[in-house]
């Protein structure tokens, strides 16, 4: 009676507790609370806040863009741009975006032209300073008269006695923005051999990702393409931006919800239907996985504050590992007329150690991830065990009493006279996977977890190449203590950028110096401009050879000895046309503390290899780094497969040292089912030509956590038939809600459920093969 | 003629012809009369060739000085128009149907392709617009105003795009036979004139 009431106070001390979890558990979730970003998952030391900060910029900019191109012959051109400024019309009206244009956003040059005008003779192209360096002057004098009576020459913002030789038209030119879109007098277009696009630039406000964004977006763009598919001469409508990718995401994730999430969901619930005959029976596990992840999620916020989605969805993978301890409990309680726990508690309580030995040695690797994991699936795990142990057996008058017919024991009864059988099978499954062992290949690459539809994928590739705007994946970005130190190292830097674009082999890059020269490099500038144009009485020569009165060489001489403008700074551009995009290349400081930086952004490279001379150049360069997100995200997913599964051999190890204690010698037949299993799924893979990824490592952690439940549980019970069926439902639920996750599109939940499918399906098999009955 | 055609990569350079040639699909509706233009015009209408010699002077306001200059032209229908400017320093300008070319002392200076540029585009078509006599052309571009019938007969092309009214204010051309001088003004006061003289045509 007495142990009766501490269960009694134990249970309700449980449930105490669990108010208190939910309880704090509300107060801390918010959208904050969920990390997306891959950065999130980088190990401590590795992570750089100014690359953080400037891949938020690059983000920044392009997540509320869209870019639409409608092509067809270069012939059908007008036809093409009244169609394009059609449909601009039409995605404007729909209120949908906060600005659709089909024109050019330099804005009026002229006014930039103001800005710079005051520095005019401090502001030199390469060109222009090489030929004023050797004192060619007499080319440039040329140029300018011609310029002065050519019907097309160049535009001249400052007069011909402000700027005689026109340096600043010059400097003005060499600012084109780096974009393969060119204008026309109706805006921008593209042109690939004898294809026109027209294009058409709309942003709109709001989180791409939210389907309150996505719906009026889509569906206006969606009536774009009514509209273009209409139209006898445009051939095709191209659409380029996060939101499509987002949509198309949300859209494949809730067909697959609906298809394959439904589909599995019911064939578990008619599964426990068809055994147990009983909603009781439903309701418990439900209750005891639901806790569970109250538990994790609870203690990983409270914990590390925030938790990354990747963490939540595979953790809650983990904790599903718990529905075995509420499997075992009922099979066991349905299968005798003694209730309570004691007889199953050594089993359950040594899967939970060993399972939880097993995740939370993850939280040693330097990974975030790997840590939430270890963490989220160890609280979930005890948090479901405490939940059989303490409330299950006070669920008792609610659950059918006594031995009923059960299908599933006599299936797996009959089973056993074709151990034999089993046994060859598995032996050829061995082999088999031995013999894809020697083709084993890892593939970290970002683009194998693509999982935008290769149609969108396809557009979005053209769109790029078509608007040789520089990509957002792979950068410089460059460190100074100062404003000016970064300006300095910048022009460093475009030192050796201008040698590959002169090569070929980088076709374009922005920095800020291109528009901002550093103070050095003005000073630099004027005493040029004064000892190869003023010093030498250019001016004269260049009045003389238009013939134009000589007092206007001396007025102009005397313009140049009274200009005083300072030095152009950063901060003269933040009023100007071009503040947008030079902006979004300077990461303004918040506090003083943290250096100044800038990025230098590159538009496309003849080969890969130019990526290896950047990284070098930037190892050389002082505040100079080359940050490649593509590489450094393949080389993270590389660094977890790694890390995982070094630890996963030591989570062997650990658990191994448990069950010696337990069982001796005989512990191998308990860690041979999910030990076997795990090497046999990944020779299988390997088999069918495919590569591993990180995901089948994960997914190898699923293998281990069921794969010991069914050694332990049916070890414990010396091999009763109701441990048997509570490991096959075990088993066939993890089947079903993980394993057919390989029908899905998504890469990464496709590579999880091709490893767990064939895991449990081994693991289960192994153990019923390997299994000693003990006869009764 | 400076400033008004004034091409180069640069924008404002860009979208300045960009207004002066605006979009005959554009334009609403056409000012009035052009074939009765054409047949006052006469010769000039349906000129296949035209060669002669050309002085240029462009009043600086802003300097309030005068930059001369002067050359020899020779337009064909087919071939395009030769612009060769003899002094103050030797520039010879070929605008053609599919590009336009600059050279100075023989080597090329600028070269620009009608298909990899429409501006480039524009301004050839404009250039044979005035030359060729194709009124019809310049009507989509500008409000054409008879300043005096008959002969020696005088028009005024004011652009009708908004961009380009604020650079320029007025083209005036003025002719007999042929077209023999052009008058630009813009906005800031300048004036170009351009005189065209020993016209032959074909």
């Amino acid at each position: 009676m007495a142990h009766r009431s501490t269960h009694h106070w134990l249970a309700l001390l449980w449930a105490i507790a669990l108010v208190f979890m939910a309880v704090q558990l509300t107060s801390r979730l918010s959208a904050s609370a969920f990390d997306t970003s891959i950065l999130a998952l980088l190990p401590q030391d590795k992570r750089q806040p100014v690359v953080d900060r400037a891949l938020e910029r690059m983000d920044g900019v392009i997540a509320n863009r869209v870019l639409l191109l409608i092509g067809g012959a270069q012939a059908d051109r007008n036809q093409l741009q009244v169609l394009a400024g059609e449909v601009a019309d039409g995605l404007s009206a729909s209120g949908a975006f906060t600005s659709v244009t089909t024109q050019a956003d330099v804005g009026s040059l002229s006014a930039l032209a103001a800005v710079y005008q005051p520095y005019r003779y401090q502001l030199l192209t390469d060109e222009v300073e090489e030929r004023l360096a050797k004192g060619e002057t007499e080319p440039l004098v040329n140029r300018a008269v011609r310029e002065m009576v050519s019907p097309i020459g160049r535009p001249r913002p400052a007069s011909v006695v402000d700027d005689p030789l026109n340096l600043l038209g010059m400097w003005m030119e060499g600012l084109t923005p780096a974009t393969g879109f060119v204008p026309d007098q109706h805006g921008l277009y593209a042109r690939q051999g004898n294809e026109h696009f027209r294009v058409i630039r709309a942003t709109f406000s709001g989180d791409p990702f939210a389907e309150a964004t996505q719906k009026p977006v889509l569906r206006a763009v969606e009536s774009a393409g009514d509209q273009v598919r209409e139209n006898d001469v445009a051939t095709e409508f191209l659409r380029s931006g996060l939101v499509f990718h987002a949509a198309a995401g949300a859209e494949q994730a809730r067909s697959e919800l609906s298809t394959i999430g439904i589909g599995s969901l019911m064939a578990i619930v008619l599964l426990l239907l068809w055994h147990f005959r009983s909603f009781s029976y439903l309701a418990l596990p439900v209750v005891s996985v639901g806790v569970g992840l109250l538990v994790a999620l609870s203690a990983s916020l409270m914990v590390f504050e925030r938790v990354h989605l990747v963490t939540l969805a595979f953790g809650a993978s983990l904790v599903g590992v718990s529905i075995d301890y509420a499997f075992h409990y009922l099979c066991h309680a349905r299968d005798r007329v003694t209730h309570g726990i004691r007889h199953i508690l050594p089993g359950i309580t040594l899967g939970v150690v060993t399972s939880c030995l097993a995740y939370g040695a993850q939280a040693l690797t330097p990974f975030p991830g790997l840590q939430q994991i270890a963490l989220f699936s160890a609280a979930g795990l005890i948090g479901a065990w405490l939940t059989v142990v303490l409330w299950f057996p006070l669920a008792q008058r609610w659950l059918g009493q006594g031995r009923q017919q059960n299908q599933l024991g006599q299936w797996l009864q009959g089973l056993v006279r074709f151990r034999g059988v089993l046994a060859v099978l598995l032996g050829v499954l061995v082999l088999v996977a031995l013999s894809g062992f020697p083709g084993l290949r890892f593939n970290d690459s970002l683009s194998a977890l693509q999982s935008s539809p290769p149609d969108l994928m396809a557009q979005e590739q053209k769109v790029q190449a078509l608007s040789e705007s520089p990509g957002s994946a792979r950068f410089l970005l460059v460190e100074g203590a100062s404003i000016q130190q970064v300006l300095e190292r910048t022009e460093q830097a475009s030192g050796y950028l201008d040698k590959l674009v002169v090569d070929g082999r980088l076709q374009v890059y922005q920095s800020v110096s291109g528009w901002v020269p550093s103070i050095v490099r003005q000073r630099e500038y004027r005493q040029l401009v004064k000892s190869a144009v003023f010093d030498r009485g250019v001016p004269t020569e260049l009045f003389d050879a238009l013939g134009m009165p000589p007092k206007l060489a001396s007025r102009s001489q005397a313009r140049f000895e009274n200009n005083d403008a300072g030095w152009l700074l950063p901060k003269d551009l933040e009023q100007s046309p071009v503040a947008e995009l030079f902006d979004s290349l300077w990461l303004k400081t918040d506090n003083s503390e943290r250096p100044h930086a800038a990025l230098i952004t590159l538009g496309k490279v003849s080969s890969p290899a130019v990526y290896e001379d950047l990284a070098a150049l930037a190892g050389k360069l002082e505040g100079v780094r080359f940050v490649d997100r593509v590489g450094q995200t393949s080389a993270l997913l590389g660094d977890y497969r790694a890390t995982l599964s070094q630890w996963m051999a030591l989570a062997y190890g650990l658990v191994l040292l448990v069950l010696i204690v337990r069982y001796g010698w005989q512990c191998w037949r308990v860690i041979l089912p999910p030990a076997l299993a795990t090497v046999v799924t990944l020779g299988l893979l390997s088999a069918l030509g495919q590569p591993l990824n990180l995901f089948n490592f994960l997914a190898t952690l699923l293998i281990l956590g069921i794969g010991l439940d069914i050694g332990i549980f049916v070890r414990e019970s010396h091999g009763e038939w109701h441990a048997w069926e509570a490991v096959t439902l075990s088993a066939v639920t993890s089947l079903l809600a993980f394993g057919l996750l390989a029908l899905s599109e998504t890469p990464v939940l496709h590579h999880y459920g091709m490893t767990v499918l064939p895991g449990i399906a081994l693991a289960w098999l192994i153990a019923f093969v390997l299994h000693r009955r003990a006869e009764s | 003629m400076k400033g008004a055609l004034c091409i180069g990569k640069w924008m404002v350079g860009l979208s300045l012809v960009a207004s002066l040639v605006a979009p005959a699909w554009a334009a609403e509706t056409r000012e009035a009369g052009t074939s009765a233009l054409q047949s006052l015009l006469g010769e000039q209408a349906k000129v296949e060739s035209l060669a002669g010699q050309f002085d240029q002077s462009k009043y600086i306001a802003d300097l309030d000085t005068t930059l001369d200059s002067s050359g020899d032209f020779a337009f064909d229908a087919d071939e395009g128009l030769r612009w060769n400017i003899q002094k103050p320093v030797p520039t010879q300008l070929r605008i053609t149907a599919d590009e336009i070319v600059e050279e100075q002392d023989g080597e090329v200076v600028m070269r620009m392709d009608v298909d990899d540029q429409p501006m480039t585009r524009a301004i050839s078509e404009v250039f044979f617009a005035i030359f060729g006599g194709n009124w019809d052309k310049l009507s989509e571009r500008f409000t054409i105003r008879t300043l005096q019938d008959g002969s020696p007969w005088r028009f005024e092309l004011t652009p009708k795009g908004d961009m380009l009214q604020s650079h320029l204010s007025s083209i005036e051309l003025q002719g007999e036979a042929y077209l023999n001088a052009l008058i630009l003004r813009e906005t800031n006061g300048d004036q170009t004139h351009i005189q065209l003289h020993d016209v032959k045509a074909h």
